[in-house]
């Protein structure tokens, strides 16, 4: 009984953010009865929620709709979404720099919090998000100025910590690639040896490709997954090469990637058409990998499978860390669907909500 | 099919159908980065489609041509509304296209048009029923405008909001079945009735549960009764009021309203409708339709009565049009 009360003292915080503000979706660790709050920051465009532990804020970064285009805008809240407090102060490249249109990812680190805008650019908090500064080495690198912005816009969509060591991370920007740093940010160095882009101008091209997604596996082992334009890769050693992996995918197009908790050959994607960006067929699947990507299997049990066409944006899935791990997925038309057996089977857990953008998940203690 | 197929693969927005009952036609106004702004044609109801659009711009000079906003069949020719405001026409069912009449952009009053969130659109293309020579737009931003000698002149024809508001910020227009005299407006600022070509307004919102909405519809049959959709547009936020999903319609040509949602999801909704998104057939009883920005698609067989959700995943919905089709 005991026992019990411990398994469901957890509580599973979904997180979803649209064009039209954040909502949240809470259950206990059965995951069965979801109670929506929201919208809240309606009004504002919402690109990525997160939860951060050390400081227990409840982050939500995106954009201000204005009449000269959009405004980046970064917001907490300490109490669970009931009120939320705007943080400007240090986002901006300065009087002299390009504005800040939007923040698309906003990530957690080894006590510090990311936030990766458009144009790109990363930005750190020490202070639990109240305050920014710009860690302006990855804007020094020599190719910055031939940056050029993918279909969504020039932006640094991935934010990817080393498990240990607060000094090593990969940032994900559409379209200059994979960028690596070893020490904290201070310099950086591309990483796409391997990506295919069949409309680089110079084939033996160093930097580039349209990264939609970027993730890494867990374990002490970096694997890092990506999502790209053209394909979907696996890297074992941090992105100093990669292998592609789309073989067995219906398109090799596609924005969200999802990674196992615990098992590092395991990874969701969802293949896009193309052209309409939406799955192919009018039949909506996820598609799961058991074998780090050498083989796919196509999971449609409880997901629409006529006149469907529905899209995902590239935060728009997310895995949980319970023993089944949970997989959620938000379309661009405001449906929630999600399965708590690793993508077996789905349920629509939530409808009619604004256009998604994001998708993240934390399963709090207590 | 003669779609070339795009270096880069971009995403093909749809924003007006029509049908031309006289050259049994279905057209697509569309744009991407990659065609621009171009409209297709189908012989075979969307089995095939051709590419069919020259023209549909304004010149080296002029601006961009961002969106077509609604096509209109009008006696074998072709009508489409153009972001930034512009109407353009086609006399050989979509193949080649002028600027009908004296450009709207060139109109005294232009200088004080103010675009909207959705740019200058014009949106609405009203034939008069008999005369060809006799159009009514609507242009968001721009107003109402009314032509009488074949789109030579345009004069407008706004209503006077109360409160000071802007009397140009139309949202959509329609004109009631017997027409031309009866038309239905949906403004930023209420819901108007005009009965003499929008020479005259009156506001009909009282009764309405807020009077900001996109999208309006005229009965196929009685010219007394129309459907609007209410939105919130209190935050910015623009839901449906309360969350809750209904069509509002009027027997009386605005006088009395009646909230329909018999059939339409009773859950909390965050989805919109947008200026395009309402329809009606022209059978008896008439069939009603709308679609929203979270893709599903409802229609009703009993004048709104009663409703059936028609398709659940479809990709944000931008228009929805209803013909009826005699084999």
């Amino acid at each position: 009984m005991n026992q019990e009360v411990n398994a469901l003292s957890k509580r599973v915080l979904v997180m979803v953010g649209t064009k039209k503000g954040g909502f949240l979706f809470e259950s206990d660790e059965r995951r069965s009865d979801w109670q929506l709050k929201g919208p809240m920051l309606d009004g504002w465009g919402v690109m990525d929620m997160d939860y951060d532990r050390a400081g227990r804020h409840l982050l939500a970064v995106g954009y201000a709709e204005t009449f000269s285009g959009p405004v980046a805008v970064i917001h907490r809240s300490a109490d669970g979404g009931a009120t939320w407090e705007r943080c400007k102060e240090g986002l901006t490249y300065g009087e002299d720099g390009p504005a800040l249109r939007r923040v698309w990812n906003v990530t957690p680190a080894h006590g510090a919090i990311y936030a990766g805008v458009e144009p790109a650019g990363l930005f750190r908090s020490d202070d639990g998000g109240l305050t920014w500064s710009h860690v302006s080495g990855l804007r020094a690198h020599p190719t910055c100025p031939q940056w050029h912005p993918g279909n969504g816009g020039l932006c640094l969509n991935s934010i990817v910590p080393h498990p240990t060591d607060p000094n090593q991370m990969w940032v994900g920007i559409s379209a200059a690639g994979v960028f690596y740093t070893a020490d904290g940010g201070q310099t950086w160095e591309p990483r796409v040896k391997g990506i295919r882009d069949p409309y680089a101008p110079n084939p033996d091209f160093d930097w580039g490709t349209c990264v939609h997604r970027l993730l890494a596996a867990p374990g002490p082992e970096v694997r890092l997954y990506q999502q790209n334009h053209f394909g979907v890769y696996r890297s074992s050693n941090g992105g100093v090469r990669w292998e592609e992996i789309t073989e067995g995918l219906p398109s090799e197009f596609g924005f969200p990637l999802g990674v196992h908790p615990r098992d590092p050959e395991t990874l969701w994607v969802i293949p896009l058409q193309g052209e309409g960006r939406h799955m192919p067929a009018g039949q909506s699947a996820v598609w799961r990998s058991r074998d780090g990507g050498q083989s796919w299997q196509q999971l449609t049990a409880g997901l629409p499978q006529a006149h469907s066409y529905l899209g995902v944006l590239r935060e728009g899935m997310a895995v949980d860390s319970l023993d089944q791990a949970g997989v959620y997925f938000g379309t661009n038309t405001g449906q929630v669907f999600a399965s708590f057996d690793e993508g077996d089977t789905w349920d629509k857990i939530a409808d009619y909500l604004p256009s998604i953008s994001s998708v993240e998940v934390a399963v709090l203690e207590g | 099919m003669a779609v070339a197929r795009p270096v880069r693969q971009r995403r093909l927005v749809i924003s007006s159908l029509a049908y031309d009952h006289s050259a049994s036609a279905l057209y697509a106004a569309g744009h991407n980065n990659w065609y621009g702004t171009a409209v297709w044609r189908s012989p075979d109801l969307g089995t095939t489609w051709d590419l069919s659009s020259e023209g549909i711009r304004y010149g080296d000079d002029g601006p961009g041509v961002r969106q077509i906003w609604h096509l209109a069949p009008l006696g074998g020719r072709l009508l489409a509304g153009v972001d930034p405001a512009g109407l353009f026409r086609s006399d050989d069912g979509g193949g080649n296209w002028v600027e009908h009449g004296a450009p709207l952009r060139s109109h005294p009053s232009f200088p004080e048009w103010r675009p909207g969130k959705g740019g200058l659109a014009v949106h609405s293309i009203l034939p008069h029923p008999a005369d060809p020579r006799q159009l009514w737009v609507a242009v968001s931003g721009g107003g109402v405008l009314h032509t009488a000698d074949g789109g030579a002149s345009w004069t407008p024809r706004n209503p006077t909001p109360a409160g000071g508001h802007s009397p140009l910020r139309a949202q959509k227009l329609v004109m009631a079945s017997g027409g031309p005299d009866r038309l239905y407006l949906q403004h930023h600022s209420g819901v108007f009735r005009s009965d003499d070509g929008g020479l005259a307004w009156v506001d009909v919102s009282a009764g309405l549960p807020t009077p900001f909405g996109f999208t309006v519809a005229a009965h196929p049959h009685d010219p007394d009764t129309v459907y609007v959709i209410p939105i919130d547009n209190e935050r910015g936020t623009r839901f449906m009021p309360g969350g809750q999903a209904a069509v509002w319609r009027s027997r009386s040509a605005g006088a009395r309203w009646e909230r329909l949602s018999a059939g339409l999801p009773e859950q909390a909704i965050f989805v919109s409708v947008l200026r395009a998104g309402l329809a009606a057939d022209c059978l008896s009883p008439a069939g009603i339709y709308f679609g929203t920005t979270g893709g599903q698609l409802y229609g009703s067989r009993d004048e709104g009565e009663s409703w059936t959700t028609l398709a659940a995943h479809l990709p944000e919905i931008y228009s929805v049009t209803a013909v009826v089709i005699t084999e």
